[in-house]
């Protein structure tokens, strides 16, 4: 059997995470290729209608990415984003899809090698876990 | 505890319109919103209702719940007016309107509500085949008859077949926070007992010339023997959606049949949103995206996005949700979008530590947020 190769959808805020992601890439770090990253200008946009469409469209995991607490350069937009994520683990998790597959984390614009290490052990876990929706066929 | 009056009228009807003409004579308000008969047509619709002599037609027992209130109180209410109003409303309709009130699509400023311990309702399509919608002596006979068995049974659900599944499970029946609560369970058949909820309530009944009585001694008790058996309905009912629903795959079936009309959003008291996302542009694709979706996965469910479409709605109004029932009300293909919308609701307001409707000082879960809250949601 073919070996199962997760696709990751990566909500990064421009101010952190993408700036870490930036990193990793200037500094040579490696990380898996599963995982497609969508810049945002802060986690507290990310609406949770695009985490639902993510997964509906076939997305096996989501992370959720963001500045640190006290770090936003919106003061406030994490704390609104882990609300919502909070609320989408509760709705999402009644369906099968478990927490482990939307993950959020605080990532900081100097932690490119933090970076790599969250997708390297996200992609290890989700390749685990399998696939979250496995019959395509559902009404979406 | 709180002084409790007495009201004896013929019946239960009688009673209750008896009230209601009393808050009309001692009170600055000027009209009221509550079920009525229309002498015409005779068919039950919540009426703004501002000669007293109409009250005659006043049925707010009925178990016949063709809307869910609160949206009609938020357009009386959601700008300021010199006009105080009143509204009958059954709980679950003032839980709805005290979220509206929290999002600020409507006041209580210039309000007096009243609500009563309530016996439940059919769903619409079984109560106008009781026959007894449309016709003015049938209607009124029908609500005394459902009254007395559902009273005299304490609110037994097992005896009524025909009540919808929402009143069965719903663990809320009782009047919480209005100004005025009319109580009915343990009463003499007919009467009625009114205390009030707040200090408004407080300063409307004072000086009525109703009898004043304590509470009937045994109504902790019944009351909790209620709620007791409507938790234990609400638990099977959960259970066995939780195993049908345990995947998407699961999901997409139980929504089967949806044709996408979003009659259920618009039933809905709670679905906030002045503009609903699916009307808008995002939702309206080209033409050759269709295609390419299709060609993608080999078939394309038409119409699309409706697992999509009940998600977000969860997201929007989970929160929120009262439990009404009006959404398994208005589907057109007989989807039990309630029990869906009450088990998700139910569950995400635990997990934020939240009841809809409960308190107007505890602030809707998305509109605060907090430093140190939440640790276990993050990290990987």
């Amino acid at each position: 059997m073919e070996r199962f190769e997760p696709t990751i959808i990566a909500f990064v805020c421009n101010w952190c995470t993408y700036t870490a992601a930036d990193l990793a890439g200037t500094s040579r770090q490696k990380y898996p290729p599963n995982v497609r990253l969508i810049r945002v200008m802060c986690t507290g946009m990310v609406d949770p209608k695009y985490v639902v469409k993510a997964f509906l469209s076939g997305a096996d995991a989501v992370l959720v990415s963001g500045c640190h607490p006290g770090d936003c350069h919106y003061i406030n937009g994490n704390y609104k984003a882990r609300r919502r994520v909070r609320l989408l683990h509760g709705i999402l998790g009644r369906f099968g899809i478990d927490r482990e597959r939307l993950r959020l984390t605080w990532i900081g614009a100097s932690d490119g090698i933090e970076f790599a290490k969250v997708i390297h052990t996200m992609v290890a876990e989700i390749k685990e876990l399998g696939p979250a929706v496995s019959d395509m066929k559902l009404v979406i | 505890m709180e002084e409790t009056y007495e009201i004896r009228g013929t019946n239960w009807l009688d009673s209750v319109q008896k009230l209601l003409a009393s808050v009309f004579e001692t009170s600055s308000v000027t009209s009221m919103l509550v079920p009525v008969r229309h002498s015409t047509t005779h068919v039950l619709m919540p009426t703004l209702v501002s000669d007293p002599g109409e009250l005659e037609g006043a049925d707010p027992f009925a178990p016949c719940f063709p809307l869910n209130s609160a949206k009609l109180v938020s357009k009386l209410t959601k700008k300021h007016s010199n006009e105080i109003i009143a509204a009958v409303l059954r709980p679950c309709e003032l839980r709805a309107l005290v979220e509206l009130v929290k999002i600020k699509q409507a006041t209580m400023d210039n309000l007096i509500t009243i609500s009563f311990d309530c016996a439940g309702a059919y769903p619409n399509r079984e109560y106008n085949r009781t026959g007894a919608e449309g016709k003015a002596a049938e209607g009124k006979a029908k609500t005394l008859g459902f009254m007395e068995q559902r009273l005299g049974s304490k609110l037994d659900d097992d005896t009524d077949k025909q009540l919808s599944t929402s009143c069965r499970i719903c663990t809320g029946p009782f009047p919480e926070n209005a100004d005025l609560c009319i109580t009915l369970l343990d009463h003499d058949p007919g009467a009625l007992g009114v205390f009030a909820g707040t200090d408004r309530g407080r300063e409307l009944i004072m000086g009525k010339a109703f009898e004043v009585k304590s509470l009937p001694g045994t109504r902790a008790d019944t009351v909790k023997e209620v709620l007791q058996r409507k938790k234990e309905a609400a638990k099977k009912v959960f259970e066995d959606l939780a195993g049908k629903t345990a995947t998407m795959a699961g999901l997409g079936n139980y929504l089967a049949s949806c044709v996408n009309c979003y009659n259920c959003r618009v039933a809905c008291p709670v679905c906030f949103c002045r503009e609903c996302v699916f009307n808008t542009d995002v939702f309206d694709y080209e033409p050759f995206q269709y295609a390419a979706w299709a060609k993608n996965k080999g078939t394309l469910r038409m119409p699309m996005d409706t697992v999509f479409f009940h998600l977000t709605r969860m997201i929007h109004m989970g929160l929120s949700c009262v439990g009404c029932g009006q959404c398994s009300n208005a589907c057109p293909n007989d989807i039990r979008v309630a029990e869906l919308f009450t088990a998700v609701g139910k569950g995400v307001q635990q997990g934020f530590g939240y009841e809809a409707g409960k308190s107007m000082d505890d602030p809707f879960p998305l509109s605060v947020f907090f430093e140190d809250e939440f640790q276990d949601v993050t990290g990987i």
